[in-house]
């Protein structure tokens, strides 16, 4: 039950207050923002805050808060899930979201709110089917509205609101009928400075981008099924066909959607390896990076950037990279040392020095965070294997690729 | 006005057409908001109950979601829980909107199965935890954890703890969000309580990263301690040592009072944890020492006699204390 939503600004200031049930006096966002000014990072606050009358529930998106303050007993992923729908179809409708977009489309925000939620139920979430009735912004819509009453809500119901398909619209139509599936893997690994894996895990995910004609019925099968065992599926896949035979059996969404997210335990190549021997001590400190890349002969590593964080009392650093370049961002003293393309040849290597304050003691554990890239290629070595299609005549284009990437990549530097 | 609307809502709860149905339950559970006895005495809770068995899933998610609020505001149960009842419940899960099949799962957990109905409705809400909806892939794990008391079947219990309840919820802490983080993570504080075994394998998910928001780090050590085993130990050991060197002084407090917590639970383990304790104090950084004083007496009191030999490097550190309850701790020690 999502009794009422506050959109609020960075600052604190109400932009959209809408109330479903009950009604709850504005002033439960100023108490909300007593708590902001006490954190010094907005990202450090607790998203579930208690008070005597309410339970206060928000997320920190685009630096907007979405915020419900809830009396009655509510799951509380249930509101946060709710929260997150919101965000997304608001920026499905206006490709990004701050506080002059929130001030410039308010109206067909608070219609959108009307349409999606109920007397606190949520009863239409589908962004083809809110698309279908409450027409996205442009400009000649704009213009219109400006010049005539025209509205921008649509007359008619769209097709599909009350069928077993809703997250699809009946009269979808392209040309070139085409599908593409994107395989995003995130590595997230904690590595100590022995290169002993403290932990590591693979978060996949495959995104698709529909654009074919009609209600087709697609069957997606995998090399090696067996893979794919903890999955998140999109809410259009037939999760028992998945049980029993491990294929995904959907009819799709129109357009761009998240089709499911699949992880993995267990070993998995990592495809580059970092050597860090930091030191850091009264008066000065010394600093010696290696990266070398693993198992990949023939696939190019791009985008292979470190963030070295120094301690906060630095003075000056004296720093030089073999390949790529160095910025020291002058308030966070972290170090941003680009590589950029893995080369062949040459190893990255970097190294240097920092001058400290005589006084420093050395208490804070150094951990460096990577980023990389390696395209089609993917770490878990899940493939598609094929694509079935039923219901359609036409015979699609389609298309994989699989990108392998960093996640939350942490390596530990222990003092040498 | 209330009672004009009685006639046309009667008419279109049986509307042909489900959108006018679908709105006509919602509407339903906002009249008993404002007028209670109206809507018991014209029977729209019966045919709220009725329209479970609509054939449009639309239509059975927001029959299902009315009766959950007016059962919530009349604090009665408005389901009539029978094998019946239960059976349309499941039907419709299937095919309900992600939002309905969350409200559906709460209607069951709160039901009471028998041993057969339980060992059925499991196998039916078993799938809902592979769903992308995080507030559906809980609601399940609830069902089923809930299910586990009534089930007798030593096998089925065995697969639902080691196999299929760890997956989803370790997928709920990988994700992105740091909310749904948090709330599963105090869900699994609950979870690991009642029954351990579903996570004692998994203890490196619980480890902190190092950009976790606080409040996620610190119910990542609560469950640590909890999941701490003599199998595990030295892995939790270490990593609780380094959470002890990060900046954030209230996570290095309570990592260290995990590292007591951790000795004090398992006495097989209790040395290495005090020589994690003393390693920490030869830091001298101010509130480790006091924290880990504060932590020593408590092994001292659970384990008498056996580790004396460390107060002399306990006393080495006497000028440092200046907090009552650190203090508080050497006298006694």
């Amino acid at each position: 039950m999502l009794n009422n939503l506050f959109i609020l600004s960075n600052s604190g200031e109400v932009l959209i207050e809408k109330h479903w049930t009950g009604k709850v006096k504005r002033t439960v966002c100023e108490l909300f923002w007593e708590h902001v000014t006490k954190v010094k990072d907005r990202n450090e606050l607790n998203p579930i805050i208690i008070t005597p009358k309410y339970y206060i529930l928000h997320i920190y998106r685009y630096e907007l808060t979405f915020l419900s303050a809830i009396s009655t007993e509510t799951p509380p992923l249930f509101v946060f899930e709710a929260h997150h729908r919101i965000t997304d179809i608001l920026i499905d409708y206006f490709s990004n979201l701050n506080e002059t977009i929130i001030r410039d489309n308010f109206s067909t925000i608070y219609q959108l709110l009307d349409e999606m939620i109920d007397g606190g139920f949520l009863v239409q979430t589908e962004p083809n089917q809110l698309k279908d009735m409450i027409l996205p912004p442009s400009l000649a819509r704009r213009v219109l509205q400006n010049v005539t009453d025209a509205f921008s809500v649509s007359q008619d119901l769209p097709t599909g609101v009350v069928s077993k398909i809703p997250w699809r619209r009946n009269d979808a139509h392209y040309v070139t009928n085409e599908i593409y599936f994107d395989m995003y893997e995130s590595i997230d690994a904690i590595i100590d400075a022995n290169q002993q894996t403290v932990t590591t895990s693979l978060s996949g995910e495959i995104r698709s981008n529909c654009r074919l004609s009609g209600m087709p019925d697609l069957t997606l099968t995998f090399t090696r099924p067996s893979l794919l065992d903890d999955v998140a599926l999109h809410r259009c896949v037939r999760i028992n066909r998945f049980l029993r035979e491990r294929v995904i059996s959907f009819v799709p969404p129109d357009g761009n959607f998240k089709l499911l997210t699949y992880r993995l335990g267990g070993s998995f190549n990592i495809p580059i390896a970092i050597k860090p021997m930091v030191s850091f001590r009264a008066g000065s400190g010394r600093v010696q990076i290696s990266v070398t890349p693993r198992f990949m002969e023939n696939k190019a590593i791009t985008n292979v950037v470190l963030h070295i964080p120094f301690p906060s009392s630095t003075r000056a650093t004296s720093l030089n990279a073999s390949v790529g370049t160095i910025k020291i961002d002058p308030n966070t003293q972290v170090c941003r040392w680009e590589i950029g393309k893995m080369p062949r040849e040459k190893t990255p290597f970097l190294e240097g020095s920092i001058s400290l304050p005589t006084d420093y003691v050395n208490d804070e554990l150094v951990t460096i965070r990577a980023e990389f890239q390696v395209k089609m290629y993917s770490s878990s070595g899940l493939k598609v294997d094929g694509l079935s299609i039923r219901g359609v005549k036409y015979k699609p284009f389609k298309g994989v690729r699989s990108i392998t990437q960093a996640g939350r990549f942490f390596i530990r530097c222990t003092d040498i | 006005i209330n009672e004009y609307l009685c006639e046309p809502l009667s008419k279109a709860l049986k509307d042909k057409d489900p959108y006018v149905r679908k709105t006509a339950a919602i509407c339903v559970a906002k009249l008993y908001d404002v007028n209670r006895e109206l809507v018991e005495e014209q029977g729209f809770i019966d045919q709220l109950r009725e329209m479970i068995s609509d054939p449009n899933p639309m239509v059975v998610a927001n029959a299902v979601a009315a009766l959950a609020e007016i059962s919530e505001a009349s604090h009665k149960d408005q389901f009539h829980m029978n094998p019946n009842m239960l059976n349309k419940l499941l039907v419709a899960l299937n095919d309900c909107t992600e939002w309905g099949q969350v409200f559906i799962l709460d209607c069951l957990a709160r039901y009471e199965p028998t041993e057969k109905e339980a060992e059925d409705i499991v196998e039916r809400v078993t799938p809902r935890l592979k769903h992308a909806n995080s507030a559906v892939v809980m609601s399940a794990a609830k069902v089923i954890m809930r299910y586990l008391d009534f089930i007798k079947n030593p096998n089925l219990e065995k697969l639902l703890i080691t196999e299929k309840l760890h997956p989803p919820l370790i997928t709920l802490l990988s994700e992105l969000k740091p909310e749904i983080q948090y709330v599963a993570l105090r869900n699994i504080n609950l979870i690991v309580q009642k029954r351990p075994d579903i996570l004692s394998n998994h203890v490196r998910h619980f480890f902190c990263k190092y950009n976790d928001p606080i409040y996620v780090k610190m119910e990542k050590l609560e469950i640590m301690v909890k999941l701490a085993n003599m199998k595990n130990i030295d892995k939790v050991l270490m990593e609780l040592k380094e959470s002890a060197t990060e900046v954030d002084i209230e996570f290095v407090r309570k990592a260290v009072l995990a590292i007591g917590r951790c000795a004090i639970k398992l006495e097989g383990a209790a040395e290495k944890c005090i020589k994690v304790l003393l390693e920490l104090i030869q830091t001298k950084v101010n509130y480790v020492v006091q924290e880990a004083i504060i932590v020593i007496k408590d092994i001292f009191r659970k384990y008498p006699n056996r580790y004396e030999s460390i107060i002399a490097t306990l006393c080495e550190n006497l000028d440092t204390l200046d907090e009552p309850e650190a203090k508080a701790s050497m006298i006694w020690i």
